[in-house]
């Protein structure tokens, strides 16, 4: 059952094209992230689907009934939709329990409901707040919980986090996300942030120029993109030369295993993650070798970008390497990779293009 | 990438205060019915016009082009220019010493200052002729009209101020940029589009006045079309007229140019924090004098000149019965006014905050054309109307002369309920439908809500004039009733000063508790709630 279907959606601005052909399918119940850089239509996108804003063509279907299509508009109020913008925007002529009630009708079980809902985002005994005696983190939470007063049938969550810092967006993060799991709710997610998305979401559309490139699970979009644009735009990526044969590739890190042999044989490009790379302080004869370009620690890890020796399709190499070893620039190292790649027919572009952002 | 330019401004044009799609149709509808409303009195003096050019034996053009034209073009014209220049200073000075520095009881200059917004122009004339015969002619007109206009500039002004992002003063300090200089280049860019509305309101209300010039025996156009009515040379009138309107024009066309296309436009956190006041330290006690000497002569003069008379003619001035009535009246007739006036302020205001379109804000604009038509013209207009088209019924009504009032003071509403509109975020509309709500149900709780003290001070400010309005009233006030204005104006034109004098005292009092009382919540307001509406 899907909670919310897109066909053919478009839209644009006099002769701007925003959206071109969406379709998109959000089961019930899963957390759906839509990841595209600023400008790729992503907002426009979830307006359309709040009903703040028509689609020029195709259908919306919410949870079973068109919503917007040909001859059908449902205007907002009736699409029993929970929209949470980035700025939360409280209503600040309320308190935070008139803010949460603002959905519900006037029956009794209403403050009930609202003491219920600020446990669930732990704000309890904040209902006589008004908005500007609230942190940006507790008025997301309200915000939230606003939404989810009403019971909706899909949540639209656009940047939620993105106007906190970050060690406020990746705590509020977790906790919406299991407020989210245990509300059962259908959840949309808006974002320009990869972390967010991969690790919210069930499953993520990368969008980009106004239309879906990709749409599945965080693990197979990470591990198996469907192109190199792709690949470079979702985390770090290394695209070499490789020839293929009998599900092995041959690069310049030695034979590793092809995920899906890519059609034809001759010369084919693969995508190798820096954290497949593991670096060798003496580097051996028949090895690949470099020199460490900088190191940068994270504590938890740390990344080094390293000029290779011989030809091998890229420029610089981008290594993940556990945080336990330095690595100084200058230092010469040797190359190899581990774990299966992702292969497509064809040259490597001529230098790694940054993807968008 | 073309697209990742372009959309990220037509998506922050989207969510932060307009709608683009979804026509305004409704709305649209009832900003017509109300520009049309506003365009009577033009139409009919372009009709009246027209059957006197042709009819007379002199042209219009001869009328227009004749020696005393030219002196009462030089006195309008100067006029206006040095009491708009000057009001436009005092009333954002005294703004931003009241709601940006620390100065001593500044809930109390919010209200006295505004005070005077109350007195009827001519009752400021009247307190400065009786103990000041030498106040006279253009110095005279200047000074008494700077001290009461200024009040039109200062309380958009100080609005602006409240509700400005102190952030962006915060910044530029950073930056290098001293006090002074923060001052006139990012203070002053905010409020900006506030001064200059004011500074229009201040313009336009110069060339529609008559009891203070008439009082002050200064002529203007006003002046002259009033005596060539009452000695009922309808042509000339017509004429004199025109050329007024045509003013009114050039004002607008001055602000216009002077809008240009910036935008005050609020970014960040809905949550408001209240602004830095600035230490005046050792400048408290100037600034402080200054103050008491605005409020002095804008307010200590005219009232103390009228309790003065009421001391003085003590014996003649017991209160007549009528006073009551008279008071009753005048109050009865400007709420009505006030709510009408505020009601068709809406629709216009937000046809042209929330949509874009050059047709929507000329809609709105043309509406301020009304301020440059003198409220004898619209009384007459709608005479005119109800003579010839409803065969005389309404008239001398008391519903002609709301309308008439609310016709008057129109601009009025609009500035204050557009200034309003314009800070109540459309996104804050999307989610109470998400939330379930109608349209008409999220006007009532969200949008109404936010922008409730506009409209408490669009009603205020049409009330405020309404009770002040005499030109109008003199032609349209039902037989028979007399409002505070018209008998003082009685017993004034015959210089009995001590029998006008309660009916003035009676007046200010009245404006000054409604004035008093807003001043107050205004102020109260951002404290409780962070986000001005």
């Amino acid at each position: 059952m899907n909670s919310l279907s897109l066909r053919g959606v478009e839209k644009s601005f006099g002769a701007q094209w925003v959206l071109r052909g969406i379709d998109l399918e959000v089961r019930t119940g899963s957390l759906t992230a839509i990841l595209g850089p600023s400008g790729s239509g992503k907002t426009t996108l979830l307006r359309i689907v709040a009903g703040f804003e028509r689609a020029g063509a195709g259908t919306i279907t919410l949870g079973g009934r068109l919503a917007d299509g040909p001859g059908v508009y449902v205007p907002s109020e009736q699409r029993r939709i929970g929209y949470v913008p980035q700025e939360g925007s409280l209503f600040p002529h309320m308190s935070v329990a008139k803010n949460i009630a603002f959905g519900l009708g006037r029956h009794k079980g209403r403050s009930a409901r609202v003491g219920e809902l600020l446990e669930l985002v732990g704000l309890s005994g904040l209902e006589a707040r008004y908005p500007h005696e609230l942190s940006g983190g507790q008025q997301q939470r309200v915000a939230l919980a606003r939404a989810l007063a009403v019971d909706p049938g899909v949540v639209l969550l656009d940047e939620p986090f993105s106007a906190l810092d970050a060690n406020l967006r990746a705590s509020l993060r977790a906790d919406v996300h299991s407020v989210l799991r245990q509300s059962g709710a259908t959840v949309v997610l808006v974002t320009h942030d990869q972390d967010e998305a991969l690790s919210m979401a069930d499953r993520v559309a990368v969008i980009s120029e106004g239309a879906i490139r990709q749409y599945d699970t965080p693990q197979r979009l990470y591990q198996h993109p469907v192109d190199q644009r792709l690949a470079s735009f979702l985390g770090e990526a290394n695209l070499v030369e490789a020839t293929i044969e009998g599900g092995m590739a041959t690069t310049a890190f030695g034979r590793l295993a092809v995920d899906v042999e890519p059609g034809g044989t001759g010369r084919c490009v693969v995508l190798v993650r820096p954290e497949q790379i593991v670096l060798h302080e003496h580097p051996g004869a028949d090895e690949l070798s470099g020199r460490v370009l900088d190191y940068q620690f994270y504590g938890h890890d740390a990344v080094v970008r390293i000029a290779p020796d011989g030809p091998c399709g890229a420029t610089t190499i981008i290594a993940r390497q556990p945080g336990s070893v330095v690595f100084e620039p200058g230092t010469r190292v040797g190359l190899s990779a581990a774990g299966e790649v992702r292969a497509w027919a064809g040259e490597a572009p001529s230098e790694a293009e940054p993807a968008a952002q | 990438m073309a697209v990742v330019d372009v959309e990220p401004l037509l998506e922050g044009r989207v969510s932060a205060s307009r709608r683009s799609s979804a026509r305004p149709r409704l709305v649209l509808v009832l900003a017509v019915g109300v520009a049309i409303l506003l365009a009577l009195p033009l139409i009919f003096l372009l009709l009246e016009a027209h059957s006197v050019g042709l009819a007379g034996q002199d042209g219009l053009g001869r009328l227009v082009f004749r020696h005393l034209t030219a002196q009462l073009l030089w006195n309008t014209v100067r006029l206006v220019v040095v009491v708009t220049a000057a009001s436009a200073v005092i009333g954002t000075l005294a703004a931003w010493c009241v709601e940006r520095t620390d100065i001593p009881g500044r809930r109390y200059w919010a209200v006295l200052v505004v005070l005077p917004v109350g007195i009827p122009d001519f009752v400021v004339s009247f307190g400065w002729v009786a103990v000041a015969p030498a106040v006279r002619g253009f110095l005279g007109a200047v000074l008494i009209m700077t001290l009461a206009t200024y009040p039109l500039v200062y309380l958009p002004v100080a609005a602006a101020l409240r509700s400005s992002d102190p952030a962006q003063e915060e910044v530029a300090r950073s930056l290098g940029v001293g006090r002074v200089a923060t001052f006139l280049r990012v203070t002053l860019g905010q409020v900006r589009l506030a001064v200059l509305g004011g500074a229009v309101l201040v313009a336009l209300a110069l060339l529609a006045e008559y009891g203070a010039f008439e009082i002050l025996g200064y002529r203007t156009f006003t002046t002259e079309i009033f005596t060539e009515f009452g000695i009922g040379d309808t042509a000339v009138a017509c004429a004199l007229s025109l050329i007024l309107v045509v003013l009114g024009f050039v004002v607008l066309a001055v602000e216009f140019v002077g809008r240009g296309r910036g935008r005050v436009v609020r970014t960040g956190a809905l949550a408001a924090r209240p602004p830095v006041r600035w230490r005046l330290g050792r400048s408290t006690l100037p600034t402080l004098a200054a103050m008491v000497l605005l409020v002095g002569l804008a307010l200590g003069v005219p009232v103390g000149s009228i309790v003065y008379l009421l001391l003085r003619h003590g014996n003649d001035t017991l209160p007549q019965a009528s006073i009551l009535s008279a008071a009753l009246h005048t109050a009865g007739y400007s709420a009505a006014a006030g709510v009408l006036a505020t009601a068709l302020a809406l629709p216009v205001a937000l046809l042209s905050v929330r949509w874009e379109g050059r047709i929507y804000q000329l809609l709105e604009r043309s509406t301020y054309l009304v301020m440059a038509v003198p409220g004898l013209v619209i009384a007459l207009a709608l005479t005119f109307f109800v003579e010839h088209y409803l065969g005389g019924t309404g008239y001398e009504s008391a519903a002609l002369l709301v309308l008439a009032y609310a016709m008057l003071f129109f601009p009025l509403a609009l500035v204050a309920v557009r200034t309003s509109l314009a800070q109540a975020p459309v996104a804050l509309e999307d989610i109470g439908r998400s939330l379930g709500c109608s349209r008409l149900a999220v006007l009532g709780r969200v949008t109404l809500p936010l922008v409730a003290p506009g409209l408490a001070a669009a009603f205020s400010l049409v009330f405020l004039s309404a009770l002040t309005e005499l030109t109008a009233t003199l032609v349209l006030i039902p037989s028979g009733v007399e409002t505070l204005s018209t008998q003082f104006w009685a017993y004034q034109t015959d210089f009995a000063y001590g029998q006008a004098a309660p009916y003035a005292a009676l007046m200010i009092a009245i404006a000054a508790v409604p004035s008093f009382v807003l001043g107050r919540w205004f102020d109260r307001l951002p404290a409780r709630r962070g986000v001005r509406a």
